[in-house]
């Protein structure tokens, strides 16, 4: 029996730093990992890189969307011939799990290790969670079923947003382990020692026909100056839901993660190579024109879509 | 053939004379005897085409096909193929949802005709690329939501959920934003939204419906080196200046159209006038007074063009030769 942990939330909650504090607090235990990333560019892969685990990269839409569906299925019957304990699988920002079980229900014959849904994690982005959840269908789908939920970036939200985050979960799924916190620190092993017993039926994805917002990744093989990279991201960051990847700059190669207006650029210790940095409109292809044009004004037209 | 002065043209530089554009489309079969389906399903037929065209006529630029059921195809819709025209879609795949199709099914080198087109196109550029400009034609985002969405977009979308509407404008964009990719790898100066149903839009609603899905193409295009068109059919002076002010660096419009290179020329736009496909059809009498009326309205200039097509696959090769050494004249 292999469990599964299944990690889900909005772009930018916090998924891949609470995968990066599951590998750490599960480093005597055989591992699989499944990273599902929204954009062409899996970036969240690249963050968890590590020798001696098998992980999978799937990118450029949900897991439970037709268009990826199946090798999702491909994924995880391959995982299910290895020697693991957990299977960790992060969905993409706007994956809707509803028809999770019902997906792995549907592979038993082909699996060769039984596969289990131990847990479904759900990360919400205190800061933004409120704004987006009546707007996104996903996110809604996401808290519904989940055996636990983070409400991660405390620090960020006033006591009123928090304690309005705390209505919305508890009419989404009732009864759920909240656990409140930054940075994703949580007692692992509390955590997943206190899930919610019962989980709501499988259903229908949101996924299955994609409204999902529009993706584009620009790209460059030029050093960009920091302080107009800095200038680049305050321009089009208004416009988009997420932003992330890594940038070759003057001052060496940054990674970039921005939710909203909230941009965070930290240097990143290896060669990226080149720039490639994935952005997620919330303004549909008009953010096409935003960022050509600010990529003139603050790159030098170095960073190209 | 002059490429750059059409290029120059297009770019609403100073050329020094006016160059002319043809757009032969399916006529293009009937030169070579292959017929109209095959000039659009064969890169060898579609590439002899355009060169027969060229050597016949001789244009400053061309158009290398001319099909607006492209990105249909690949996002679904049947095709009929009549044998003397372009093909046209039979069935609209978001005529009883509300959904959206899924952006798996934007169009990529490997789907519908790009396997047939991008070929024709690079046997295009090698054998004409140096004195012909080369333009691709893309189905504008309109045109391309009126085949996928079929009646319910004029009955309720236009009036009642325009909110919808865009949302297929920007997925018809992003189709746009995958195919100019291509074209332009493939070698095209320029890239055209072909768009026969824009007419169709009152010129006041044109910016607030259009403006977003057209300009973000429009502002592609340009970034990937290549000069941004459109091309519209049986359009009003109101709506061409509406059009302008979507961002395109030129557009092509058939018919007489009073004040059209001075309401593009106000917006820094390129106008080219083209001799319509109705005066092709109707013979060279015809052909030569339509002429006569653009000349009339428009006197040949910097910063525009002639133009001519796209021919009907009926025309008949002496109209269509006498209308072209006409406007090779008329730019001399």
């Amino acid at each position: 029996m292999i469990d599964i942990i299944l990690l889900t939330g909005f772009l930018g909650a916090g998924k891949t730093t609470f995968l990066q504090r599951l590998l750490k607090a599960y480093t005597r235990h055989k591992l699989g990992i499944i990273v599902n990333d929204f954009g062409e560019i899996n970036v969240d892969a690249r963050l968890i890189q590590k020798e001696g685990m098998e992980m999978l990269e799937l990118s450029n839409g949900s897991i439970f969307c037709a268009c990826i569906k199946s090798k999702f299925v491909n994924g995880l019957v391959e995982m299910s011939k290895m020697d693991l304990d957990y299977l960790l699988i992060e969905a993409s920002g706007l994956s809707d799990p509803a028809n999770m079980e019902k997906l792995l229900e549907d592979i038993q014959t082909q699996t060769t290790n039984p596969l289990r849904l131990f847990a479904s994690v759900c990360i919400v982005d205190a800061e933004y969670f409120l704004d987006l959840v009546d707007v996104l269908p996903a996110l809604a789908q996401q808290v519904s079923y989940a055996d636990a939920v983070i409400v991660n970036k405390a620090d960020l939200a006033g006591e009123e947003a928090l304690e309005g985050i705390a209505r919305r979960l508890d009419e989404l799924n009732e009864g759920v382990g909240v656990y409140c916190t930054s940075y994703c620190r949580v007692d692992i092993d509390e955590l997943l020692s206190h899930l919610k017993g019962e989980r709501r039926a499988s259903g229908e994805t949101t996924n299955t026909v994609a409204s999902r917002p529009s993706a584009f990744t620009l790209r460059g093989t030029e050093r960009v100056a920091l302080q107009g990279l800095e200038a680049f991201l305050r321009e089009i960051a208004p416009e988009t839901y997420r932003i992330k990847g890594f940038v070759l700059t003057d001052q060496g190669t940054k990674e970039v993660s921005a939710v909203g207006t909230n941009i965070q650029i930290h240097d990143w210790p290896e060669d990226a190579g080149e720039t490639a940095l994935v952005v997620i409109s919330s303004v549909g292809v008009r953010l096409v024109s935003r960022i050509l044009s600010a990529s003139q004004t603050c790159l030098e037209g170095k960073l190209k879509l | 053939m002059g490429r750059a002065e059409c290029l120059q043209a297009l770019r609403r530089e100073k050329a020094g004379r006016t160059p002319w554009i043809l757009v032969p489309g399916v006529y293009a079969g009937k030169v070579t005897g292959c017929g109209a389906e095959a000039v659009l399903r064969d890169a060898d037929q579609m590439a002899e085409g355009f060169l027969a065209c060229r050597e016949r006529y001789a244009p400053d630029g061309m158009a290398v096909f001319f099909d607006t059921t492209v990105e249909a195809e690949c996002l679904g819709c049947d095709l009929i193929w009549p044998k003397d025209a372009p093909p046209r879609v039979e069935n609209h795949p978001l005529a009883d949802t509300e959904e959206m199709l899924c952006r798996c099914m934007l169009p990529s080198e490997y789907d519908g005709r790009l396997p047939v087109i991008l070929p024709a196109m690079r046997r295009i550029k090698e054998a004409a690329g140096e004195d012909t400009a080369l333009i691709a034609p893309i189905c504008g985002p309109f045109t391309l939501a009126c085949q996928l969405r079929g009646e319910r977009l004029w009955t309720e979308d236009l009036a009642g959920s325009p909110g919808y509407l865009q949302e297929i404008l920007n997925y018809c964009a992003e189709a746009a934003f995958n195919l100019l990719g291509l074209y332009i790898g493939a070698g095209m100066d320029a890239v055209v939204l072909a768009d026969p149903m824009l007419h169709k839009v009152p010129a006041e609603r044109m910016g607030p419906l259009l403006a977003d899905s057209y300009r973000a193409v429009f502002d592609l295009i340009r970034a990937r080196g290549a000069l941004p068109g459109l091309m519209a059919q049986d359009i009003s002076a109101a709506q061409l200046e509406a059009l302008c002010g979507l961002g395109p660096d030129w557009i092509f419009a058939d018919g007489a159209l009073p004040g059209a290179a001075a309401a593009a020329g106000k917006h820094q736009v390129c106008f080219a006038a083209g001799l319509s496909g109705q005066a092709l059809l109707g013979g060279a009498a015809d052909a030569a007074a339509e002429l006569r009326r653009l000349r009339e309205d428009l006197p040949g200039q910097d910063g525009m063009l002639w133009g001519a097509g796209p021919v009907p696959y009926g025309a008949a090769e002496e109209t269509v030769a006498a209308a072209a050494r006409a406007l090779g004249e008329e730019g001399r």
